[in-house]
């Protein structure tokens, strides 16, 4: 990774969340194109489309940054495909970003409980 | 979930009825991009469009050429321009709105003041009405995060308010009132909207995020400078504003002018803020800056300089018409 790609990352302050969907989709194994759609969409509750220019443009940028990787090119019914895979970088950066939610989520929840505790006090 | 590696059936793109509209969409990619992604993205549009509907493939389709004019342009969302574009998207939404939001609120008003004159029964009165709909509607669901949508009103309230001014204007030229006097005029007023309008379309979508206060903070500013202040101060609307149009100039060359000078120093260090704020003020520098022109080198002169900044603008684009797409496949013996 180049250093304005890790500065970019280093001064951003959360993923995008199509970043976010993108690399969460190929944590757990590679996958082509289209599979990358059907799981975006799953992992959002079908809250999220990503259509295919916009996948190939994010692809083409994860590519470059190098948080991403092609693992395997196949012809499949005469045509091409690629299948992507996480890279090293990626991975770090989606750990680092999971553990950045994990955190802020868990101190929402505390601050719920919190608020539920004071109000019973006063009730 | 689907299963790794071999979710999805790939269907005959070219064989759907889509196939013309694909094979165009694919031609706006450049030759290079085309064939190192071109099959590959040919395969999972036909397996994304299988069975849908005709708004859902032309959605399809529009995304489609939109990356292939991004590659093409230098705008991909890998590129700083892009990224540019993205940081400035709600505040540039919000501003191209804002200036016939502005107008429907002038309107509005001498609406509860009784002046039904603003309410003009023609094709062009409509059209003018209509945009600033779409206006408002683009800020709605841009507060909401829907970039898409959003972005796809806003262009279609600039061309409705355009269309609106050019039979407007074409109809009210006269010896005392020439064809080029009229265009900078209609320049003058939806060009701002156009401006803006072209930086929220160049942001890609895989870079804009979901509605935060900070974005949603940005799209009010825009509707507020975008509206309110320049259009009050160029077309001098019925309202006490605490500045005039001659100290907003000033006021804005000491804001944009610094901001100019720090913008690609701070681009080189990776700091995206400053140039995206001196983009953002863009439009409204030049359209602060027509007025004086006009002033200096006449009607003719300034339609002449705007036509030299559009043939420069578009020398510039075609130069980048055929970027370097380096490939970027592995050989087939890197594991």
């Amino acid at each position: 990774m180049q250093f304005a790609d890790i500065y970019s990352h280093m001064t951003e302050r959360s993923l995008q969340e199509p970043t976010l969907l993108l690399l969460t989709a190929l944590a757990d194994a590679p996958r082509h194109g289209y599979a990358l759609i059907q799981e975006i969409a799953a992992i959002s509750g079908g809250r999220v489309t990503m259509r295919t220019g916009t996948l190939y443009g994010a692809l083409d940028r994860l590519l470059k940054q190098g948080l991403i990787r092609v693992e395997s090119e196949e012809i499949v019914d005469g045509r091409a495909r690629r299948t992507y895979a996480l890279a090293d970088a990626g991975r770090e950066l989606l750990a680092s970003e999971a553990e950045r939610l994990r955190a802020v989520a868990a101190e929402a929840q505390r601050r719920l409980k919190v608020r539920t505790v004071a109000k019973g006090a006063f009730a | 979930m689907t299963e790794p590696s071999t979710a999805g059936t790939t269907t005959s793109a070219t064989g759907s009825g889509g196939g013309l509209a694909l094979r165009f969409a694919l031609a706006l990619h450049p030759a290079a991009h085309r064939r190192e992604w071109g099959d590959e993205i040919a395969g999972v549009f036909a397996d994304a469009t299988a069975g849908a509907g005709r708004l859902a493939t032309a959605r399809e389709l529009a995304d489609l050429a939109g990356h292939g004019l991004r590659v093409r342009t230098g705008l991909a969302s890998s590129g700083i321009p892009a990224r540019l574009a993205a940081v400035v998207a709600p505040f540039a939404v919000g501003a191209a709105a804002g200036v016939p939001l502005f107008e429907l609120f002038v309107a509005a008003r001498a609406l509860v003041h009784g002046n039904t004159g603003v309410l003009s029964p023609t094709l062009e009165g409509w059209l003018w009405l209509a945009g600033d709909v779409l206006a408002l509607l683009a800020v709605v669901t841009a507060l909401f995060g829907r970039w898409p949508a959003a972005k796809g009103l806003v262009l279609l309230a600039a061309l409705t308010v355009t269309s609106s001014q050019v039979m407007a204007g074409v109809a009210h030229t006269g010896p005392h009132n020439p064809l080029v006097r009229v265009l900078l005029g209609i320049f003058l007023y939806p060009g701002l909207q156009l401006l803006w309008t072209a930086m929220a379309l160049t942001a890609p979508r895989d870079l804009l995020g979901p509605a935060t206060l900070r974005r949603a903070a940005a799209v009010l500013a825009g509707v507020l400078l975008g509206g309110v202040v320049f259009t009050s101060a160029l077309f001098s609307y019925p309202f006490r504003l605490p500045v005039d149009s001659s100290l907003l100039v000033l006021l804005f060359a000491g804001v944009e002018g610094p901001l100019l000078v720090v913008a690609l120093p701070a681009l080189l260090r990776g700091w995206l803020f400053p140039a995206a704020a001196a983009l953002a003020g863009l439009p409204a520098a030049l359209m602060l800056s027509l007025p004086v022109l006009r002033s200096t080198t006449g009607s003719s002169g300034t339609a002449a300089l705007i036509l030299l900044g559009g043939l420069v603008l578009v020398i510039g684009v075609a130069r980048l018409w055929h970027p370097d797409v380096p490939d970027r496949r592995r050989p087939p013996s890197a594991g």
